[in-house]
Formats: structure tokens, sequence, C-alpha cells
């Protein structure tokens, strides 16, 4: 493989029509699963009826009139997935489900502890069908690979990669066309290179013995899918197959019968023929039993016998000749052969049906034909996405790799039973749990600038807080966080919600780095801004313990013309907003600047000397020299005034546009006041002491 | 660590020492220009202020007289919890200006005395509320503004008398412009007769 780091081994589960399944519909039975009035999934049977995906009900019911129907139900589909999940986590333990009906684990580590890959891969399918469900299992490289092997049984490739172009759909009454060129016998174009595996071809283990070697395929079993019709199986007739028109690509996943490991989903009729069963399996004795009685008959003692003899029986029909295909379903693709096994595939699989479009009008239909072509062409044409295409196409990863440290958890936790009623005790705790946390962030070299503080109480109320510092948190600093949470949250808890009572002791305790940065040590600034640190950043965070993060702020001086919105207040451990230049600010309110400020301009209530409120005109003219000042503390006589100073903001703006005046006033006491016009309504904005 | 914290060259006569000592509680009959004064001047050394209960602080007029913003923190609302509040950051920042909210309970003010004292910071307490056990009291008086005319002119400054009383019955007084006509704090000269200014009509 060139130019590319190759994928992981993977193993991906795949089980067939699972929104059907989910709903219980067999798949002998013609059932179909309905979403916004179109078959989301058909069971097999319904399918070889000719119900297809995205038709219409209408359309459905006109195909096949007995459809047993049911609403697609998304939760079952996740719910019995569980199960199969939770088979296979008996089998490994990093089991990732991908969407409902497809999962995948990693290789190696099985791989090594079952003895090979074929032999986890059997395992496998053994896991999920004795949990009752029909699947198929694909090992590749990549999680792409090993989806398309998984199905290789029910979806194989449009053709060998050596054989020419054979639509499959063609009705299915070809005669049996010999296995092509590239047979099992070693001689194909994909001879088994890698050393470790379980070698392709010759040595081919079929799923349940494992030693014995696959034979060649039949001579009278067809080679190529589309004939197998031609050899009726026993399950036929349950399956009506003639005529059905079988999909290539992705749609054809529905075109699977479940539990028929024989059925590659394209071909119509895809029984293995009792004599094909018997004659090749070298297990014959025990499949020949099962094979005609077959039928999905998931969970089944006899199914591993149907199963390889099944698969042997289509030894020559499957994805790739030259790949290990046994059991129920699914190949192993031997490493470092992932692009000779993608090659026979339709363009079609990679679920882009514009891209496929395109490159089937250019000529490109397969895989293989999409790989040859020089990448720096395809991503100059395509682009990304057709680079992300032509990387999976010569089976690399559809991405290059970018090699990232893993995330470990770093999050400490400590459960106190009983719950701990004394804040010492948490505290306490607090300090162990916060050495252990810096213990295992200096061993990475690294330090949090944010550690999040969860604390449960008894009656389930959770408390997170965030604490934000400059530098590295003492574990001291840290159990003082603990004891600032719990001591400024308790308290008004109880008050504010009387009827909760008492929380009840703190159950969990839980520290978590938020975000991490790599300790490069304290440098403190020479000069510049000055940043709150030591003393005053603990007493700064313990207020934010008290009333919270915004009650604690920092004053940073913006631009604006009265004295309110000249003034940004950034609480502490936010970054400051951009310093505004100090514009022009024509109607700004002369020096000095008042020395009382109002947070919310106080309503008063400004005369002229007969008692009758002073107006400003649209021409700015005051109506009358203001002589008394009344507010809600006091009145008090003008002694001296000088206004209007017009200012009209945000007039391009209905929402925000302001229209004020502005006067200044000294009062017979002394003092002197900011007043604001606004709407004919006096306002107290500011005073100067 | 100084034992005087640094106040603005205009008000250093008003303190015995050139300003509070550390530990000092101060109380302020001033809603406003006093206390940024204050502010102004311990800023302008390398302490912290904290202003706690002051919604209406003006930050703007404190930078006019010198204040560095960036040693600044303001808690506007510390509701019932102001003592929590003062005393954690009393630990802190060395100058914290005060409007508590609710009458203090004697026992409470007396308490973050000591918190005050153990820690050499000075707390400084506005507001309409006596204070138990304050060390100074600061009064500003007579003031005048100036450059207000009728319908004309704008704000230019004001001369006040700022008055120190001490615990033990000693005053000092000074006159100060609080603020002048760029914002600053300066020592002014006593009036004479009139105002320097004559456009403001003092009524007695």
């Amino acid at each position: 493989m060139s130019g590319g780091v190759r994928p992981p081994r993977t193993l991906v589960v795949w089980c067939p029509d699972w929104p059907v399944t989910a709903v219980r519909i067999d798949a002998r039975t013609p059932g179909a699963v309905i979403s916004e009035g179109r078959v989301a999934a058909c069971s097999a049977a319904a399918r070889a009826a000719g119900v297809r995906r995205g038709q219409r009900l209408r359309d459905a019911q006109r195909h096949c009139p007995d459809l047993v129907l049911a609403d697609r139900d998304p939760d079952a589909e996740g719910r019995l997935f569980e199960r199969v999940v939770t088979a296979l986590t008996e089998l490994t333990p990093k089991v990732e489900a991908l969407r409902p009906g497809v999962c995948a684990t990693p290789v190696r580590g099985p791989a090594r502890y079952y003895g090979g890959e074929e032999e986890y891969r059997t395992r496998v399918l053994d896991a999920v069908t004795r949990a009752g469900f029909p699947c198929g299992a694909g090992i590749a490289d990549g999680i792409f690979a090993a989806g398309l092997a998984a199905r290789a049984a029910f979806d194989p490739p449009l053709r060998p990669p050596t054989t020419p172009q054979t639509p499959p759909r063609t009705p299915a009454v070809l005669p049996p066309r010999p296995a092509p060129a590239p047979s099992p016998g070693g001689s194909g174009p994909v001879p088994p290179s890698s050393k470790a595996l379980p070698a392709p071809g010759p040595g081919v283990a079929p799923s349940l013995g494992g030693s014995e070697p696959a034979p060649p395929s039949p001579p009278g079993q067809p080679g190529a899918l589309p004939a197998s019709a031609s050899a009726p199986g026993p399950r036929a007739a349950s399956v009506p197959a003639p005529g059905a028109r079988p999909t290539p690509g992705p749609a054809s996943s529905l075109s699977a019968l479940p539990g028929a490991p024989a059925a590659p989903g394209s071909a119509p009729a895809p029984e293995p023929a009792p004599g094909a069963a018997s004659a090749p399996a070298p297990a014959a004795g025990t499949a020949s039993a099962p094979a005609p009685a077959a039928g999905p008959a998931p969970g089944s003692a006899s199914l591993h016998g149907a199963a390889a003899a099944a698969a042997s029986a289509r030894g020559g029909s499957g994805p790739a000749p030259g790949f290990v295909l046994s059991g129920m379903g699914g190949v192993v693709v031997p490493r470092g052969k992932t692009r000779e096994f993608l090659a026979g595939y339709s363009t079609a699989v990679l679920d882009r049906p514009e891209l496929t479009g395109l490159l089937d009008r250019l000529g490109v239909r397969t895989l293989g034909e999409l790989a040859a072509l020089p990448a720096g062409h395809v991503a100059e044409r395509f682009g990304v996405d057709g680079a992300m295409v032509h990387r999976l196409a010569r089976g690399l990863d559809p991405r290059p790799l970018a090699p990232r440290a893993p995330r470990t958890d770093l999050s400490r936790t400590y459960e106190f039973d009983p719950p701990a009623d004394a804040g010492d005790r948490v505290v306490f705790a607090a300090k162990t749990l916060a050495e252990e946390l810096h213990a295992g962030l200096a061993a990475r070299g690294l330090t949090c600038v944010r550690l999040s503080v969860e604390l449960t109480w008894d009656d389930g109320r959770t408390l997170a807080r965030l604490w934000r510092h400059d530098g590295a948190l003492s574990a001291l600093a840290v159990a003082e966080r603990v004891r600032w949470q719990i001591a400024g949250t308790q308290p008004p808890t109880a008050e504010e919600e009387p009827g909760v009572g008492a929380p009840g002791g703190v159950r969990l305790l839980r520290l978590a780095p938020d975000a991490l940065v790599p300790d490069t040590g304290e440098q403190q600034a020479l000069w510049g801004q000055t940043s709150v640190t030591g003393r005053v950043g603990r007493a700064a965070a313990r207020v934010q313990a008290m009333l919270g993060h915004h009650a604690i702020v920092r004053p940073v001086l913006t631009g604006g013309r009265g004295p309110a919105e000249r003034v940004a207040r950034v609480p502490i451990g936010d970054l400051p907003p951009e310093p505004a230049g100090d514009g022009p600010w024509p109607a700004r309110v002369p020096d000095p600047a008042p020395a009382v400020v109002h947070p919310a301009p106080v309503p008063v209530a400004v005369t002229d000397a007969s008692g009758d409120p002073v107006t400003v005109d649209a021409r700015c003219r005051v109506s009358a020299p203001p002589a008394r000042l009344r507010s809600a503390t006091g009145d008090a006589e003008v002694a001296a005034w000088t206004g209007p100073w017009p200012v009209h903001e945000f007039w391009w703006d209905p929402e925000r546009a302001r229209r004020r005046a502005r006067f200044q006033v000294v009062t017979g006491d002394g003092r002197a006041y900011l007043l604001m016009l606004e709407g004919g309504s006096w306002h107290l904005e500011a005073a100067y002491g | 660590m100084p034992s005087v914290l640094p106040v603005l060259p205009a008000l250093r006569p008003v303190f015995p020492d050139g300003g509070p000592r550390a530990g000092a509680v101060l109380r302020l009959d001033d809603p406003g220009a006093l206390g940024l004064a204050l502010v102004a001047g311990a800023t302008a050394g390398d302490d912290w202020c904290a202003v706690v209960g002051m919604p209406e602080f003006g930050v703007l007029a404190a930078a006019g007289m010198g204040a560095d913003l960036d040693r600044l923190l303001l808690v506007e609302a510390p509701g019932r919890q102001w003592p929590e509040v003062v005393a954690a950051l009393a630990d802190g920042v060395r100058f914290i200006l005060l409007r508590p909210g609710e009458r203090p309970a004697p026992a409470m003010a007396r308490r973050l005395n000591a918190v005050v004292r153990r820690h050499d910071c000075v707390l400084a307490v506005s507001g309409d509320h006596a204070w138990e056990g304050a060390t100074l009291t600061l009064r500003v008086s007579d003031g005048a503004w100036s450059g207000l005319g009728d319908g004309h002119g704008h704000l230019r400054g004001r001369r006040a008398q700022v008055t120190a009383y001490a615990r033990g019955g000693g005053e000092r007084r000074t006159w100060v412009w609080l603020p002048g006509p760029d914002g600053a704090v300066a020592a002014a000269e006593a009036p004479v007769a009139e105002p320097a200014v004559p456009s403001v009509r003092r009524i007695a």
C-alpha cells in the first residue's frame, strides 16, 4: 500500500435490515418499516417481492399486497441493538456502535487472544447469532472496508476486479458462469502476502473447522453472483426471487436475507444448492443437514454448519477471490489487501450520489477504477470530498493521520459513604484528590488553567463550578476552593428554598481539569497589564465563590459619551474587551467626571419658576430656566444650570435609537448633578459630589 | 510593608501621619468624591483596592483623579454577605471602600475592624450608617462648584474643605479642589470672601 498510513485492522458487525428486525418482523415475512410515507427498510421477503427502500407506501403495497407494515422506531432500534453490543462485549471490551445495526471493534488485541482474525470473527458471529440476530462480520483495514467486508455475503461487489463488467441486473437466467479468473486457488490477482494472517486462497479457513482448506468453488456453483438462480435452493420458494431486481451498492444492503448467509444480496435467489453445499464444504456432514432446513434460523446450533457450507459453496462468488470467506456472511480481508478487495465494488457504496453520478458519467464505475486515478488529479477535479473518497478507495484512512495525544481522563472522584455532613471532611478529601490530580497532570507535563469542582449532595443536587486561575493551583488552594464552594452555596440554598430542606451531606466530590495547557512554569510580566494574582486572586476567587463569577469585576474604560457608558465591567478571570479607540465623541460630557454614577437613572422632576415642568423642543430650546429639582429624597432650588446638550445616538437603528438632552445643574446646597431629559421625563444620571 | 496607606498629596495634611495607618478604619461623610480620592491615592502606589457595595462608584472620576484601574476590584452587589466579602478581600487588597447595605451591628463592625487590623488593610466606610470603632472621620464641607452659569458654561471644579476628626478629639482641615478642572485633586487656597471663580451663587 503506497502513500499513506494504513488504517488499523477493524472488525465490523453488520445486522441486515435492522429497522425491520427492531420491530420484530421476520425476514421471511414480507414486511416494511415506514417513515414519512416511504419505505425506510424492508425484510428480505418483501424485497424479493419488489419492495424497495424509498418507495412510496402505495407502490410498495402494489408490489406486495400482504406487506406487514410498521412505523419506524428508532428507540427500539437502539434499544435492541444494545443486546448485540452486550453480546460483543463478552468478547472484547472496546465496542463502538456506529449506528443501530452496525458496530465496530478493533481487531489487534482480540485476534491475538482468540488465535487469529478468522477465529475472532467466527466468535463474534457466534455470539451475535446466539443473541438471536443474524449478522455479518468482516475484518479489513479501516471501518469502511470492514463494513463492506461484513456485508460481503449479502452485498458482494459489482464484479471481481479482473472480470469484465457484468451488470448484476441481468435477470437470473444466465447459465452458470465459471468462476472468474482469480479463483481462490491462489493464482488470483490477490495472492496472500501477509505473513501473520490466516492465509487466504488455498489456506482459506472455513469458520467451523478452521483448519481444513476450503476447496475452490464447486464446478457446479456459479462463480458470479447473478447466476446462482439457476440452482434454486430449497429456500427459493420462500424467497421468490426471480425477477427481483438486485440493487448494487449500499441500497443492496437491504436486499439481504437475514439469516440466510448464502444470500448474496444482489443475487435474486441466492440459495446455495444443496448439492453445492454438501460437495465442497469441509464440514459437509453437518452442513448438509441444516442446509435444506435452513431458513433464517438464527441462534440454532446448526447455523454454523449451514453458514460454513453456504459460504464455501459461494467461495468463488465472494467479494473478491482470494479472501477468506466463511462463516455466515462476511470476509476477512488480509492485511494490506484492502485496495484489491474494494476494487470490485461499485462507486455507489461510497454513498455519495452526486459524486457517484459524476464519476459514472466519466466512466469510473468501480472503486478500483477510482483508485487507479492519480490522487492529485482527483483532488483537483473533485475537491476535498473527492480526495477523501479516493483515499477510501485506495484502502487508506479517509483523512490523513493527525497524530494527537490520547485524551485521558485526568479527573478524580471521591465518594463519601456515608455522606459527609461536615465541610471539613470534604475539604480534607479534596486536598488528597487535588494532590492526585496534580501528580497526574505533572506526569504529563501539563497544568490546568481551569478546574471544575463538582459537588453532589445526598438529595441529588449537584453543583459544579469552574475555577479559573493563572497558574497552578496547589492542593491546598484546591481544598480552599472546595470549602468556599460549600460555604458559599449551602446557606443560600436553604434560605431560598425553604420547602426543600437541608440538602443533606455531600455524597460525591469530583475534580476535573477543564482546560489543559503545557506547564511552562510561571513568568511574571515585567510590565504591561497587571493580572490578578497571588493573594488578590485568592481573595477575588473567594468572593466569586460566595456570589458568583460576575460579582467581582474590574473596571475598564471604553468609548462613549455618558459617564456610565465609558466604563465596562469585566469579571475577574475574563479577558477585558479590546480597548476602544478614543475616537471623537461629539457631545461627550466634559470633564471632570461625576463621582456618583447611578447604575439606573433616578427619576426626578425639574420645574421652572412657575412650577411647570421644563421641556426642550425639537430645536433644543428650553421652555424656561429650571428652578427646582425634586427627587424622591429631597427638593432643592437650582442655583445654576447649563444645557441642553443634545445627544442623538443610533439614529440609524430604530431599535436602539435614543434622543436625549443633558443638563448640568448646581443646587442651592452646593451639590452638582448631571440630568437627562428623554421622552419628556427627567432623570438623574449622575451626581458630582 | 509601609505602615501608611499612600494618599493623594492634597489630602495628606488631614492625616497626622501623612495617610491612614495600616489597620485604620475611616468613616467618610461624603457620598462620592472623597472615597474616589482615597482609591486614587492607594492604587497610585503598588496596592490593590476594592470597592464593595457601591454600584454608583464613579470609575471615570477616579481615573481622572489618578486611580490605576488595573488594580481596582468592584463588588457592586454583595447583598447581605458584605461582611464576608470584606473579610475575604481584606486578605488581598490594601484599601477597601465600603458602603454597607444595612445598618451594621456594632459587634459585626468590631469584628471587621479586627480583620482589617490583622491584615494591615485600611477600611473606609461611607453611607448613612454609623460605624463602631472608626479611628478617623472625614467630612467634606463648604463645597462650591465653579464653571456653571445661568444656562451656559459647564462644571469645572469644586473647592471644598476636608476635615478629619480623630477619635481622640483632634481635627485637621484642608482646602482642596475635589475635583479640579482637569479632574485631579489639588490643594486649594482657602476662599477669601468670594470664590475665585464667582459664577456660582452660594445659598447659605
